[in-house]
């Protein structure tokens, strides 16, 4: 109910007292969704691997440095981007994966020196190729990403 | 299975990948993922085969391999042969006999796996698509 006291107006045009109005407040900020999990997920990994022969049979380090590169990707991910789930391999490369079911997947993995090595399975389609991380997703992922997670 | 005669592998074999890391399935679905047939150094990887084993054999050597290494055995993934001897790869026998440990007549290697990094995740994940759900130890 629009008072007495004072002058509202409503995009510009004064509105007379007793005037019933609705107000409907909205966020100015798109909604966001954290990559947190992804980032807690990371940080897990590491922890686990980051010492030699971490799954008994020999296998190479994390390193500090794979693990930064893979945070700059995540947080590189544009949003609206769904997120990995993330796991280590026995060479020390951190292996991101995209996953809807056992033949409609994507993995990518890191190495320390910022070399994204991917491969698919969509159905009958199986790609599979390398790029580099330079500060953004390469447009390859990303294709695949979405291939992968959005129907 | 007789040490002393050990036969090829046949296609319609089962085969058994022993899961020590927790990272090697899904909890969500009890889907094994293809970072457990990733092979490592040598292009290729260690499986036991089934043939004359009982399920309680396989489970012993799966112990056996987990204590080794000082893990945790999480499970065992099934794969049959013909689905992992497809182009480049095939499997061999080679048993692991006294005084090597843990003694598995029924080891296997699938080899062949090429080097470059990309084609190994592919028929990694092809092979995980074709391998049972984790099967939890009893």
């Amino acid at each position: 109910m629009v008072q007495a006291e004072g002058e509202v107006r409503v995009v510009g045009v004064p509105l007379a007292p007793g005037t019933e109005v609705d107000v409907t407040i909205s966020p100015k900020e798109e909604p966001t969704f954290s990559k947190q999990p992804a980032y807690d997920e990371l940080e897990e990994v590491y922890r686990q691997c980051r010492a030699g022969g971490w799954d008994a049979h020999g296998a190479e380090p994390v390193e500090a440095e794979t693990l930064r590169i893979v945070r700059r990707s995540l947080e590189a991910l544009p949003p609206g981007y769904p997120l990995p789930s993330v796991g280590a391999e026995p060479d020390g490369q951190i292996t991101l994966e995209w996953y809807r079911a056992t033949d409609w997947l994507l993995t990518v993995s890191v190495s320390r020196e910022g070399t994204l090595y991917y491969a698919a399975l969509l159905g009958e389609e199986d790609p599979r190729g390398t790029c580099r991380f330079e500060g953004e997703v390469p447009e390859t992922i990303l294709y695949w990403i979405r291939r992968v997670s959005m129907p | 299975m007789d040490p002393n005669h050990i036969p090829p592998v046949a296609d319609d074999e089962l085969l058994t990948r022993f899961i020590t890391q927790a990272k090697q399935f899904r909890p969500g679905d009890q889907t094994v993922k293809p970072d457990l047939f990733i092979p490592f150094r040598l292009t290729q990887l260690s499986v036991t085969r089934h043939r004359a084993a009982t399920a309680e054999e396989l489970w012993g050597i799966g112990r056996e391999v987990a204590a080794l290494r000082q893990q945790t055995l999480y499970g065992r993934s099934e794969i049959r042969a013909s689905d992992c001897a497809s182009c480049p790869l095939s499997i061999v026998p080679d048993p692991i006999l006294p005084p090597d440990a843990p003694y598995n007549p029924n080891h296997a290697n699938i080899i062949g796996f090429p080097s470059a990094k990309p084609d190994q995740e592919a028929l990694a994940i092809k092979i995980a698509h074709k391998a049972s759900n984790r099967i939890p130890p009893p």
